[in-house]
């Protein structure tokens, strides 16, 4: 019943989740993510998903969620990808949903998207490491803001959060046109240095600002042996596009 | 003899326990070249030795841009990566920004893209034009943000927004970036100088030492375990008691004179 669906056009790559979360959406993720991995044509990722699907996880997954190895982190393989990625939220975004979305490194959501962990409250504490990756991103006020409301937050308030990025229109799919413009934008940009900004970003938070102040900079010295920098330095200066070659 | 040209970076002390940096190459949107790196490394030295200087503010002498980013042009100049790797680690104009003993704030105006939003991200205050562009356009050109952006950027807003802006190049607008908390507040364009130097000026009045002290304070118990940081901030203020009253770091016992 639930269908995930790989699609690699040119140089963005689509998953689309169907169906309530359990073993097999996240083992099909989890291959799409390794198949993403290895292709260096791919310069972005973007997950979409059915409504069932932000619901959060099946009755099923939830109780035998121990012996299907799904605790800790199921999504980490999204997270762990070394191209930027931009995740389409769209309804009730729920519980183990809300995990799987901060797994991107961008989130578009749609106008009508609200966010909640209804589950927290009834017992179920989340198990796809939703509460760390939750607190880093809006911070612990909010975090624990979002643990103890009565009702969801609507997607503006997820924006003046940090938990979205991006607002759509209010309009049929115009998160999904969103994020596939802003995919098209990223993937025209140099490949290598796209990876290492993310790379950058996501390991420096972790590390203390001195640290991470060196690690950003032993990786722009290492871009300067790219053959992209000296076309994307070359193109600026005959103002005309760069034409990267991943390089 | 050399035609005589306007320095790239002015320094000047309007009044006491201020002090300026402006930014001064108008015909190239104040891009940063390796020569106003120098002038910077220069200037911030001569404000943190100079007692007089409590607070020091940023400006660009351009009516389009606070500053355009990194000069490109300069790019591919050093002798080897291993060179270029060890110039800019022992030579740190960042590390020295973040670590400055003064209350530092920048006032932005028309684009600020790359290093001339990197360079703000390490003061205190960001003070922004109603005309003021932010952008990070390096990916677009191959390589990173390379003056902190990457690591600053995503510490002084949401990470979420921070990997858009880095990712895609998109320009946010000076009402966009007050929302987000990346800069403190908009002003009139023409007001933006007098803003800058009210704010200065009522903060050089103040007990700046102190200010200083509760700014590392912030910014370096953000950098590690919440106990740590208490204690080590428990630490300076009885020190700083201490200091102020003349008395010894021991507190005295009820009922002692």
């Amino acid at each position: 019943m639930a269908e995930t669906l790989l699609a690699v056009d040119d140089t963005i790559a689509t998953v689309t989740l169907a169906g309530p979360l359990d073993r097999a959406s996240v083992d099909r993720l989890r291959r799409s993510c390794e198949q993403v991995g290895v292709n260096d044509a791919v310069r972005v990722l973007v997950l979409q998903a059915a409504a069932e699907t932000w619901a959060g996880w099946s009755v099923e997954a939830w109780e035998r969620a121990d012996e299907a190895g799904l605790m800790g982190d199921p999504f980490g393989p999204l997270a762990a990808l070394p191209q930027p990625t931009i995740v389409v939220v769209e309804g009730a975004v729920r519980d183990a949903g809300l995990e799987l979305a901060l797994c991107g490194d961008i989130r578009v959501a749609a106008a009508s998207a609200t966010f909640a962990l209804p589950g927290i409250a009834q017992g179920a504490l989340p198990i796809a490491a939703g509460l760390q990756r939750l607190g880093r991103l809006v911070g612990r006020a909010r975090a624990l803001e979002l643990l103890l409301a009565d009702a969801p937050i609507d997607a503006p308030t997820a924006l003046q959060w940090g938990l979205a990025s991006v607002v759509a229109a209010p309009a049929p799919n115009a998160a999904r046109a969103e994020a596939r413009a802003l995919a098209g934008r990223i993937a025209e940009r140099a490949p290598i240095a796209t990876r290492m900004a993310k790379e950058s970003l996501r390991r420096g938070l972790e590390m203390p600002l001195a640290e991470a102040l060196r690690f950003e900079t032993d990786l722009t010295v290492l871009l300067q042996a790219t053959a992209d920098r000296a076309e994307g330095v070359r193109a600026f200066g005959e103002k005309r596009p760069p034409r990267f070659l991943g390089r | 003899m050399a035609p005589s040209r306007e320095p790239f970076v002015f320094y000047h002390k309007p009044e006491p326990g201020l002090a300026r940096i402006t930014l001064n190459r108008p015909d190239r949107l104040n891009a940063i070249n390796l020569a106003m790196r120098d002038d910077l490394w220069t200037f911030l030295h001569a404000a943190i030795e100079d007692p007089d200087v409590r607070v020091l503010s940023f400006h660009g002498n351009s009516p389009r841009a606070f500053c355009a980013g990194a000069d490109v042009t300069e790019f591919g100049a050093a002798p080897s990566l291993v060179e270029a790797r060890r110039a800019r680690h022992e030579r740190d104009l960042w590390a020295l920004l973040e670590d400055l003993p003064l209350i530092t704030i920048a006032a932005l105006h028309g684009f600020c893209l790359g290093a001339g939003i990197e360079l703000p991200l390490f003061c205190d205050l960001r003070i922004a034009a109603e005309d003021t562009v932010i952008a990070l356009p390096e990916v677009g050109l191959g390589y990173i943000p390379s003056a902190g952006g990457t690591q600053t950027l995503p510490r002084s807003v949401p990470p979420a927004l921070a990997l858009r802006l880095v990712l895609s190049g998109d320009r946010i607008d000076a009402r966009e970036a007050l929302s987000w908390g990346l800069v403190s507040q908009v002003v009139p364009n023409e007001s933006l100088d007098e803003s800058v130097a009210a704010l200065a000026r009522r903060l050089a009045a103040a007990d700046t030492a102190t200010l200083v002290r509760a700014k590392h304070a912030i910014r370096r118990g953000l950098d590690g375990p919440l106990h740590a940081a208490i204690a080590r901030d428990a630490l300076a203020a009885l020190l700083q008691r201490a200091q102020t009253s003349g008395r010894t770091t021991r507190e005295r016992l009820p009922g002692e004179q």
